[in-house]
C-alpha cells in the first residue's frame, strides 16, 4: 500500500472514523441544545416575557406542549447537519466542475464537516457568557445574542425581526469557516489558499447569499 | 454540455437572488406603510350580521375601539370570545369591532355560541379579504388593534391575549 504524502494527511487520513466524528459532533450539538434548553432557559423567563399577553394557564400548556415534543428537536439535529453539510458540499462542488479541480464530493463534504466544528464555539460561548458573565438576562437578550456579529452592535429591541438572522450570520466564526473550507481545499487540491478564499467565496458564497436572501423573503411573508 | 448545464445553474441562482431580495424589500415597504396607515384608525366598509353596512359612523367614537379580526375555527380565538364574554361588563364604554372573511352565517354561528350576539358593545362583521390585506397587510388570527378616543393606535397584539392585557390600555 503507497503512503499518502504528508501534506494530504488531514483530510485522507482522518484520525477518526468520519461516520464517528459525525456522530461526535451531533451529540455535542445536542447537548450543547440541551445545557441552553435546561439552564438558560427557565418557566419564569418564559412568564417574565409572555405574562404580559398570555394568561398564566396558556404559557403554562405552550411549556408542557413544548416539554412533549423537545425530543423531536434533539432526533432531527443529525438531519439538519447531514442537510446542511450535502447543500454546502454541492455548492463547493458547483465549483469544481466549472473549474476542473479533481476531489471528490466525499471529501468535500468530509471538508464542509470538519469546519463545521468552529460553530461549536460561539454556542459555548452564549453557554459561558449568560451563565457566568451575564446573569441577569431575559429571553430576548438570549434571542439577540450571537458572539462577534453586526447584531452584537445593535441595541435589542431595535431590530426588525426579519433582520436578526442576517445580522447573526454575518460574524467572525463565519469568515473562519470560510478560511477552514478554503485551508481544507487548499490541503486535497494543492492551490493557495487565496485561489481557494476566492473558490469559496464563489460558491459556499452565493450559496449561502441565497439561502440568506430566501430565509429573509420568508421572514418577512411570514411575520 | 456539463459546463452548460453549470452556467444555467448559476445564472438561475443569481436571477433567484434578485428576484427575492427585490420581493423582499418591496414586502418591507409595503409593512412599513402599512405600520405608518394603522397608526391612525382605519376607515371600515365591512357587513354587519343582519348584512347592512357598518362603517366608522356605526361606532361611537368618543369611546376606544378595540378591533379584533378572528376565524371562528382558531382555538386561540375561541379562547379569546369566551373571555371577553366572561368579562363583557368590562367592556361596557367600548367598541369592541369584531372582524372576520368568514360567511356571515359561520360568523352569526360563533356569536351564539359564545355569546357574542347579545352584548351592544359587540359588534360582529365580515371583511372582505382583499380589504384586510389593503388595510391591515397580511396579518394571522387573532389579531388585535387597540384605538383611543382619539383614534390613534396605542397597542396591537399578535395571537391569543388575555383580558387584563387588553383593559390595560383602555
Amino acid at each position: 500500500m503507497e503512503n499518502k504524502p504528508l501534506k494530504n494527511h488531514t483530510y485522507t487520513t482522518f484520525p477518526f472514523s468520519k461516520p464517528l466524528y459525525f456522530i461526535g459532533f451531533c451529540l455535542l450539538m445536542i447537548l450543547i441544545n440541551y445545557i441552553t434548553k435546561e439552564f438558560l432557559t427557565t418557566e419564569e423567563m418564559y412568564h417574565a416575557t409572555l405574562g404580559e399577553q398570555l394568561s398564566y394557564d396558556s404559557i403554562e400548556k405552550m411549556l408542557a406542549l413544548q416539554e412533549k415534543w423537545q425530543w423531536v428537536g434533539y432526533a432531527a439535529i443529525p438531519l439538519i447537519y447531514l442537510i446542511k453539510f450535502t447543500l454546502i458540499a454541492m455548492c463547493l462542488s458547483i465549483g469544481v466542475v466549472l473549474g476542473n479541480y479533481k476531489i471528490s464530493f466525499k471529501k468535500l463534504f468530509h471538508i464542509v464537516m470538519v469546519s463545521e466544528a468552529i460553530f461549536l464555539l460561539p454556542a459555548m460561548i452564549k453557554i459561558v457568557w449568560f451563565m457566568f458573565i451575564r446573569t441577569d438576562y431575559g429571553l430576548a437578550d438570549l434571542q439577540f445574542f450571537y458572539p462577534l456579529s453586526l447584531l452584537s452592535i445593535f441595541e435589542g429591541g431595535t431590530v426588525a425581526q426579519w433582520w436578526l438572522y442576517p445580522l447573526q450570520l454575518f460574524n467572525i466564526f463565519e469568515v473562519v469557516y470560510w478560511f477552514a473550507l478554503a485551508y481544507g481545499l487548499h490541503v486535497v487540491l494543492k492551490k493557495s489558499v487565496n485561489d481557494m478564499l476566492g473558490f469559496v467565496l464563489s460558491t459556499y458564497g452565493v450559496g449561502l447569499l441565497l439561502w440568506v436572501v430566501l430565509v429573509t423573503f420568508l421572514s418577512v411573508s411570514m411575520s | 454540455m456539463k459546463k452548460k448545464i453549470i452556467y444555467i445553474i448559476v445564472f438561475v441562482i443569481i436571477t433567484l437572488i434578485g428576484f427575492l431580495g427585490y420581493k423582499t424589500i418591496t414586502k418591507i415597504n409595503t409593512k412599513e406603510k402599512i405600520t405608518v396607515q394603522l397608526q391612525t384608525m382605519p376607515g371600515f366598509n365591512l357587513l354587519s350580521m343582519d348584512s347592512t353596512a357598518f362603517t366608522n359612523r356605526n361606532l361611537n367614537l368618543a369611546q376606544p375601539t378595540v378591533i379584533i379580526f378572528f376565524n371562528s375555527e382558531c382555538p386561540h380565538c375561541q379562547y379569546e370570545a369566551t373571555a371577553i364574554g366572561e368579562n363583557i361588563n368590562a367592556f361596557a364604554h367600548v367598541n369592541l369591532l369584531m372582524m372576520s372573511v368568514e360567511p356571515l352565517a359561520k360568523i352569526k354561528a360563533f356569536a351564539t355560541d359564545y355569546r357574542l350576539d347579545m352584548p351592544k358593545e359587540i359588534h360582529l362583521t365580515q371583511i372582505r379579504e382583499a380589504v384586510v390585506f389593503d388595510t391591515f397587510g397580511s396579518i394571522s388570527v387573532p389579531h388585535i388593534f387597540i384605538y383611543n378616543q382619539q383614534q390613534k393606535l396605542v397597542k396591537e397584539f399578535k395571537g391569543e391575549v388575555k383580558i387584563e392585557a387588553i383593559l390595560k390600555y383602555l
